[in-house]
């Protein structure tokens, strides 16, 4: 069972400065800060139309007017809110036994601090998790009992198995009706060629897909020394090793697969970022947005 | 077939234990859960095999690292030779030691030197026709040389009268000898070795190599007596003497007095020691000046790079005892001494010889000058011819002798007779009351009176035998006291008239001593004669109560363990020509067996055990032992570099 006791609320809180914008075009009909395709009373100009009867008289141009005898009104864009989905992985591998259970911490810190920011944005957000299939889930509502609902969703998911992704893709396919943002937190430690297969099917039905990737110290570091008997956290294979011949081959593959993800991820305009994970900050995730955020 | 010399060490094989349990427990591998084995190289099955074949090689290179070093330690050697096996040899070497020790005589009497050149005979004798055999006589070096040749037996008659020679021993040179004859000698050879086995002479020979085709076979040639090694005392007993102390060095066998060097807290100090006796038997005493009170460290060696000085450390006898001062009483003036009373009696007891074993100070003073602080470190109070003493003198001499000192008392012409009696007879300080001097022998002639009979058994006066050249009875008296003897004197010396010359008695823990002449030439020609100084010496010496030098040697007997006369290891045989048994009941065994040719700390040194220390010996010389021992250190460090090299590679830290 993942945990939620480490949650620092004060800090979350103060990633909510920071926001989350979707890169694409939502649709929604409540005022957001997301950008939509319909046009709407916001600051930003859009674009001149021709008036047509029925049209609201502040929107003509009188200036427009004067120059060309014609009756033209100014479009505005409009922005609207956002249905977005956090999905987790509880597989083995997130949350095994030992020092790596900080992996999992950083997850649910993770997955609180998005569900934070957007109840301050006014954003709907679910939870789903996920690890041999669809393990939890928490539809998208954008009230306040929302963030409580997946506080709770998080303390009770249950953890273990191994992490397969593609019954992924039908469940949010089936579960989102119209474009939305998936924040996708796992460490990918699958298949590659069914992770692309995932990011070709959500990206395909126009949802925005964001990656965090999060990585134990010691999954990168491989800091072990002597003889040392390894066992898979999702399957339980043991496999008895040398520590310092396997490190540089374990690492040389770890950052091929890395590399693997983001080729496919930047294939298919998908957002991947990978952390680090030393202990529960949030930090990472505040210089990851404030970086998107920067991005154009 | 492997023997070993210290089999004890082999115990330690217990210790190849040590790494099987630590890799039985201390090395389970660390169980690590990681989040997948995705991204670890495959091949699991092939590396769990290589893993465990390294377990197992660095298992085996750690035991084999630990057997080797037990194995070093135990000393192992190649039994070519086994006991009681016979040596073919096809040439024969025999190392004759003629140096002035092999004179010696055994505690029995009987010389070495005719049983060794008998035992020299019969062994070439027993030579098969046609064997090349030599016969080399060493000393300080090679003295001559004697090949197979007819006149053989007459050579050896002549170096039976030729020889001992006087000259040390050089076995180094006498093993070179032998060497250099054998050099060109085909097949096996055999040299037999007869020594006295000074100097140490076992480790001597241990430095060189001997060929595997070489038998050697020593003949310890040393009865008992002769270099008797005494035991040696620690210097550290010279403490809480008196003021001054005196220390004697004893040193037994044939030291050369020339090479001694005497070292009092690592300052050399001048010794002269006499030369050693034809017999070699003898001991030798030098004294040291007079060392303050307290602990002092003293070495003696015989030379400052001698290479055997534990040997010969070992060897002597630190003999330390309180320095001692006789007190001569006389009423004739002192500053004059050739009027004096005591020119003759301070004369004898005078140091002659710078460094000589006489050590008694002495000082002249007048009877008014008897008093308690003048009587430090004295021993010994002599009244030459004195006519009478204080009361309080006398008081002070009274305390002087119960406590342990001894009085000595000359008559003469001014000895107050009746005061004598009155105030020393009555006291018990004299052994004899006087009556009157006489100058009558016993016939009634008034010719010259002559000592008669003397107790050769006393103390001071064992040194006269009564043979011509120590004959008291020659010596003239022309007068002397007569006495009326106490019922607890003992007289020691008597003249002809029956009257006594020496007589003493014991008055509480010290003792009374009386001669009745005077102790310059008024009434005898004595003082002129040379028996006058031992006689002084020796009657002060044991007034004086001083112990006999020779009762502070210790020695030790050696138990011999092996029952047979023949002993025989594989290398060396040693053979006896003193039948062990009575070597075994001899009065300082030390030498004879062998092995006595080493001192403790070199057997120490050496491992050496009482049953074991030919063995020993031998191993180290055999070339192929050395060899063995050689490589086993050798794989000890090969084996020590391997076992890191590859523990490192296969991080087995």
């Amino acid at each position: 069972m993942a945990t939620t006791a480490h949650l620092n609320f004060a800090a979350l809180a103060r990633i909510s400065d920071v926001g989350l914008r979707a890169r694409i075009m939502v649709h929604s009909y409540f005022a957001g800060m997301h950008p939509s395709p319909r046009y709407g009373r916001n600051a930003e100009f859009a674009s001149y139309a021709a008036y047509r009867p029925g049209d609201d008289l502040r929107d003509i141009d009188w200036r427009a007017w004067a120059r060309s005898d014609e009756y033209f009104i100014k479009r505005y864009d409009a922005d609207c809110t956002l249905s977005s989905y956090l999905v987790l992985d509880t597989s083995g591998s997130m949350c095994h036994a030992g020092e790596h259970t900080i992996k999992m911490c950083m997850s649910v810190t993770v997955c609180a601090a998005l569900a934070l920011l957007m109840l301050r944005q006014h954003d709907a957000f679910g939870l789903l998790t996920f690890a041999d299939d669809i393990v939890g889930d928490v539809p998208p509502r954008a009230h306040e009992r929302q963030f409580t609902r997946v506080l709770a969703a998080l303390a009770n998911a249950p953890t273990g198995g191994v992490s397969h992704f593609a019954p992924l893709g039908p469940a949010l396919e089936q579960r989102l009706k119209r474009k939305s943002l998936i924040v996708l937190i796992s460490d990918l430690t699958g298949d590659c060629a069914e992770i692309g297969e995932l990011f070709e099917r959500v990206r395909f039905y126009g949802h925005e897909l964001l990656c965090l990737r999060p990585l134990a110290v010691e999954e990168v570091q491989f800091p072990y020394h002597g003889r040392v008997i390894l066992v898979d956290a999702e399957t339980g294979e043991r496999q008895m090793v040398q520590a310092r011949e396997v490190r540089a081959a374990y690492q040389e593959n770890l950052r091929a697969h890395g590399e693997q993800l983001l080729r496919c991820a930047a294939r298919h305009a998908v957002d991947l970022e990978t952390f680090t994970a030393r202990d529960v900050s949030i930090k990472p995730l505040a210089a990851y947005l404030v970086k998107r955020k920067m991005a154009p | 077939m492997i023997g070993w010399l210290f089999p004890a060490f082999l115990g330690g094989l217990a210790a190849l234990a040590v790494p099987v349990i630590l890799h039985l427990i201390k090395r389970r591998p660390t169980v690590v859960v990681v989040p997948s084995l995705r991204f670890v190289p495959r091949g699991f099955r092939a590396y769990q095999r290589r893993l465990r074949l390294h377990e197992y090689l660095l298992l085996a290179l750690r035991l084999l690292l630990l057997a080797a070093l037990v194995a070093a330690f135990a000393h192992p050697f190649v039994r070519t030779r086994m006991a009681g096996t016979a040596w073919q040899a096809d040439a024969t070497v025999f190392l004759l030691d003629v140096s002035l020790s092999m004179q010696a005589r055994g505690p029995d009497g009987a010389a070495v030197w005719p049983a060794v050149m008998q035992d020299l005979r019969a062994r070439v004798q027993a030579l098969p026709a046609g064997h090349a055999w030599r016969v080399v006589a060493y000393a300080d070096g090679v003295c001559a040389t004697l090949q197979a040749t007819d006149q053989w037996q007459r050579v050896l008659h002549e170096w039976e009268t030729r020889f001992p020679t006087y000259g040390g021993t050089d076995y180094n040179a006498a093993w070179r000898a032998a060497r250099d004859l054998l050099a060109d000698q085909p097949g096996n050879s055999h040299v037999v070795w007869y020594t006295d086995l000074q100097k140490n002479a076992l480790a001597a020979m241990a430095a060189h190599h001997v060929p595997s085709t070489c038998h050697v076979e020593i003949v310890p040639c040393t009865p008992g007596a002769v270099n008797q090694r005494i035991a040696f005392v620690d210097a550290a007993r010279i403490t809480d003497l008196g003021a001054t102390t005196r220390v004697a060095c004893v040193v037994g066998g044939a030291v050369k007095a020339a090479d001694l060097q005497v070292y009092v807290d690592d300052v050399r100090v001048p010794t002269r020691v006499e030369p050693c006796a034809p017999g070699m038997a003898g001991t030798h005493t030098l004294t040291l000046p007079a060392l303050r009170s307290g602990a002092h460290v003293v070495r003696a060696m015989l030379r400052a790079d001698d290479a055997y000085a534990v040997d010969n450390q070992d060897s002597m006898l630190v003999y330390a005892a309180p320095a001692w001062h006789v007190l001569l009483v006389s009423s004739t003036p002192v500053t004059d001494t050739l009027k004096a009373k005591t020119l003759y009696l301070g004369t004898a007891m005078q140091q002659l010889v710078p460094g000589s074993e006489w050590h008694v100070t002495r000082a002249t003073i007048k009877p008014e000058q008897l008093a308690t602080q003048n009587l430090r470190d004295t021993r010994v109070i002599v009244l030459v011819d004195v006519a009478r003493v204080p009361d309080a003198a006398v008081r002070v001499l009274d305390d002087f002798v119960r406590a342990g000192g001894s009085l000595l008392v000359f008559c003469g012409e001014h000895t107050d007779i009746a005061w004598h009696n009155a105030a020393l007879a009555q006291r018990g300080l004299l052994p004899a009351q006087l009556t009157y001097a006489t100058a009558r022998a016993r016939a009634g002639n008034y010719t010259c009176i002559g000592i008669e009979q003397w107790n050769t058994n006393h103390p001071a006066l064992r040194w006269c035998t009564g043979t011509a050249a120590d004959d008291l009875r020659a010596v003239p008296f022309y007068r002397v006291m007569r006495t009326i003897m106490a019922t607890n004197a003992d007289v020691i010396a008597t003249f002809d008239n029956d009257d006594a010359y020496l007589a003493s008695a014991r008055l509480g823990r010290g003792t009374v001593a009386l001669l009745t002449c005077t102790a310059d030439r008024a009434w005898t020609a004595f003082p002129r004669s040379r028996l006058y100084l031992p006689f002084v010496r020796e009657l002060v010496r044991w007034l004086a109560q001083e112990p006999d030098m020779a009762d502070a040697v210790r020695t030790e007997r050696i138990a011999v363990r092996n029952a047979s006369d023949e002993q025989t290891r594989p290398g060396i045989t040693l053979r006896s020509i003193v039948p062990l048994a009575a070597i075994k009941n001899a009065p300082d065994a030390r030498e004879c067996a062998g092995e006595q040719g080493l001192s403790s700390a070199a057997q120490a040194k050496l491992g050496v055990r009482d049953d074991n220390f030919v063995v020993s010996t031998t191993a180290r010389r055999e070339g192929k032992n050395d060899c063995i021992e050689s490589w086993l250190i050798a794989a000890v460090f090969l084996l020590a570099a391997l076992e890191g090299l590859y523990a490192n590679a296969v991080s087995y830290v």
